[in-house]
């Protein structure tokens, strides 16, 4: 079911199903974003909670679209709003707040492909006469999970990753402990966590 | 299950987000770079009033082609720092053009460069010349460029390499400009290569640290 995307409608439908009230919505929208995200400027959390809420689906459904794997769509949409959490201030409340959020959107989902090419060029290797990287690298089937393969697997992702990882699921450090010494805020700390679990999950299988 | 736990975290995210909210209040594009500008042009002004300025500037400042170089570069300047400053909001202000008008004025800038040394021809030159002036192309220009670079680290550019090439050409130009009234040498030759040349290849290395230097 996850796998599921309802398609917008399109224009003219609403017509008949007495779509007025979404089409206006939809233009409406990003006035209605402008004036929460200058709200939240001022401080105001109902705003920014408004705000963070509509965005997350919207950003979500923007991102799935150029992702062969809907799954990323998530963390990128997280990421996406942590960097819309850095950089409010600097929206101008006197410009439109769509290209404002666009701007970081495809920022972001370029990040995010970028480095999801390079790791798949990283992983590209033959074991023709290649022995020794056969022997310590090829994991039987039906023994995956093993100690060694989760080591191995974590040692394919970036040190601060691991280092996160480590601390908070082997070690038994809070989010906020992890933050606090890594000088990092808590939710990227989460986010990280988050991901190296699921890029570990995707390298085992 | 899986959407739903997914669903959780987003929320957990968001829910984590408001409640780190701070009142700010949105970033002026022009005050940082105001204030770059004109400490940059007080610096540069010190630092030709230090090395001393060319003997013969008075007569040059009768010269129509000395003032157009000056004023090439001014231009240069001027519109590559205020794009630099845009580039350093993610919509980069909503004025994606502006890049148009350094890389334009910089274009002509190198055809001028090519079209006066083949006039010219690369004369030879002095040999005291050849370290002397890129050091003090390197005194004008490092506190500036640093102060630039910090500046657009501050900032949350979604185009670290445009960023990067903006506050390069900036900072080249207002090197070039301070070169042109201690250096009395006005062979182009001799301009390319001493004045232009290794900051070209300076910024050319910057550049591919961009990306890093300008994450957030």
């Amino acid at each position: 079911m996850s796998g599921v995307r309802i398609p917008p409608l399109r224009p003219f439908f609403p017509l008949f199903l007495g779509g007025e009230k979404y089409l206006s919505d939809q233009q409406n929208q990003p006035d209605q974003w402008q004036e929460w995200a200058a709200a939240a400027q001022k401080g105001d959390k109902r705003a920014y909670a408004a705000l963070l809420g509509e965005l997350a689906p919207y950003i979500k459904n923007v991102i799935i679209k150029s992702l062969s794997n809907p799954d990323a769509a998530e963390d990128i949409a997280q990421e996406v709003l942590i960097s819309v959490h850095k950089s409010l201030d600097t929206y101008r409340p006197d410009r439109p707040f769509k290209p404002w959020l666009m701007a970081i959107i495809n920022f972001r989902r370029t990040d995010y492909l970028r480095k999801h090419y390079s790791q798949r060029q990283d992983k590209t290797t033959t074991t023709d006469e290649n022995f020794e990287f056969e022997a310590s690298n090829v994991t039987i089937p039906n023994n995956a999970g093993e100690l060694k393969d989760i080591e191995a697997a974590l040692a394919q992702l970036p040190e601060q990753q691991q280092r996160i990882f480590r601390m908070i699921k082997i070690e038994g450090y809070t989010a906020q402990e992890v933050a606090n010494e890594m000088n990092m805020n808590e939710s990227a700390v989460k986010v990280s966590a988050h991901r190296t679990m699921k890029k570990l999950q995707g390298l085992l299988e | 299950m899986s959407t739903d736990n997914k669903k959780m975290k987003t929320d957990d995210l968001i829910g984590q987000l408001c409640g780190e909210l701070t009142p700010t209040s949105p970033r002026c594009p022009y005050r940082r770079v105001a204030v770059w500008f004109v400490a940059s042009v007080v610096y540069l002004g010190f630092v030709v009033w230090y090395l001393g300025i060319r003997p013969d500037f008075q007569e040059r400042l009768h010269d129509t082609l000395f003032l157009y170089e000056l004023m090439l570069g001014s231009a240069l300047l001027m519109s590559a720092s205020l794009a630099s400053s845009w580039l350093s909001f993610p919509d980069c202000m909503q004025r994606n053009w502006m890049k148009i008008v350094p890389v334009t004025l910089f274009g002509s800038f190198v055809l001028w460069i090519v079209a006066r040394s083949i006039a010219e021809g690369m004369t030879p030159m002095a040999t005291l010349h050849i370290g002397h002036c890129a050091h003090e192309g390197i005194l004008m220009e490092i506190i500036p460029i640093i102060a630039l670079v910090i500046i657009t680290m501050r900032g949350r550019t979604t185009h670290p390499y445009w960023a990067m090439a903006m506050n390069i050409l900036a900072v080249s130009s207002l090197g070039w400009i301070g070169l042109r009234l201690t250096c009395s040498m006005d062979e182009m030759g001799h301009s390319f290569i001493n004045h232009l040349l290794p900051f070209a290849i300076i910024g050319a290395g910057l550049g591919f640290f961009a990306r890093k230097l300008f994450k957030w």
